[in-house]
């Protein structure tokens, strides 16, 4: 497909090796035609658009269009699968499943990371009613005038506990502080996805 | 914040019920894929990267509802033209009957709150 002028052929070009990168991994009898596709679409929204030079008719349907590594992202990881459970190689399940990792791959982690932090807040409640119920066993703990434990011992013998009664408004503190961060956390990522 | 609840769910609804819009498109003659995506801009309000209908209509494809084929045009170009299988009719009708019922739902439980 020729267009009239260098500067629009370049960026149309540039496109579709973006376009072909995304793909690379379907058969080629779907890339060729997916190529051809695309291109098509690409002419038909520039002669639709309004646009007055040819780059930015150009520019118009690319961005109409979409950035191909997202939009193939689906189908890449639909194929895999599915080559994978056809053939039942150990090596094609394996990347199957890394390219369905691969899109959920932010998900995975952000969750994770909210979890961890939960599961501290959690930590701190249970160190709080430790406290109350064993309070020997719970705090700080110090053994030949050194660091040795800090959270619930279950035999403390030889260790002297530093903390005492502060233990509860550190406890406090630390759940207050793990509740900010998380709320902050929670806010940032949801205006990060809007 | 109403603003940001409101957009997040109206995207969520939109990707959900795409397939739904396409197949229905779809039933009434075949399209090539350009001029399908015009035609969803022009019944609905969908503002989705236009790219996104290609993976979509592949899977319908795999699905066994929609089924593909290149036309020569009189023009030279040739087109790649989306047809709506007989199994792609039978589980539209299931879908629309479903789209109604839930439909009505939702305006009854409306009507009652305002």
């Amino acid at each position: 497909m020729e267009l009239k002028t260098i500067e629009a052929q370049n960026v149309f070009e540039q496109y579709l090796r973006t376009l072909d990168d995304a793909i690379k991994r379907l058969p080629l009898s779907m890339q060729k035609d997916l190529r051809a596709e695309i291109s098509l679409h690409i002419i038909d929204s520039m002669q639709a658009s309004n646009k007055e030079t040819e780059l930015d008719r150009l520019r118009d349907a690319l961005d109409r269009l979409g950035d191909p590594e997202n939009y193939m992202k689906p189908m890449i990881a639909d194929y895999a699968v599915e080559f994978a459970t056809s053939t039942f190689q150990p090596y094609h399940v394996f990347l199957a499943i890394v390219q369905n990792i691969g899109i959920g791959i932010e998900r995975t982690l952000r969750s994770s990371f909210f979890f961890l932090l939960y599961l501290t807040l959690f930590l701190f409640v249970f160190l709080f009613v430790s406290k109350i119920l064993y309070p020997s066993h719970t705090g700080l703990f110090f053994q030949n005038g050194g660091f040795h434990a800090f959270g619930f011992l279950s035999n403390p013998q030889g260790d002297s506990e530093q903390l005492g009664g502060w233990l509860f408004p550190l406890v406090i503190l630390g759940f207050s502080l793990d509740y900010l961060l998380i709320t902050l956390l929670m806010k940032l990522t949801r205006k990060r996805r809007k | 914040m109403e603003k940001e609840y409101v957009d997040n769910w109206e995207a969520q609804v939109k990707k959900g019920i795409l397939s739904f819009i396409v197949l229905n498109i779809l039933s009434r003659k075949h399209f090539y894929g350009y001029e399908l995506m015009d035609e969803i801009q022009r019944v609905s309000t969908y503002n989705i990267a236009e790219g996104t209908l290609y993976p979509l209509l592949d899977r319908l494809k795999k699905d066994g509802l929609v089924t593909s084929e290149w036309v020569h045009q009189p023009s030279g170009v040739p087109r790649k033209y989306y047809s709506i299988t007989k199994a792609g009719e039978s589980t539209l009708e299931i879908m629309n009957r479903h789209w109604l019922s839930l439909s009505s739902s939702i305006n009854k439980v409306i009507r009652k709150n305002s």
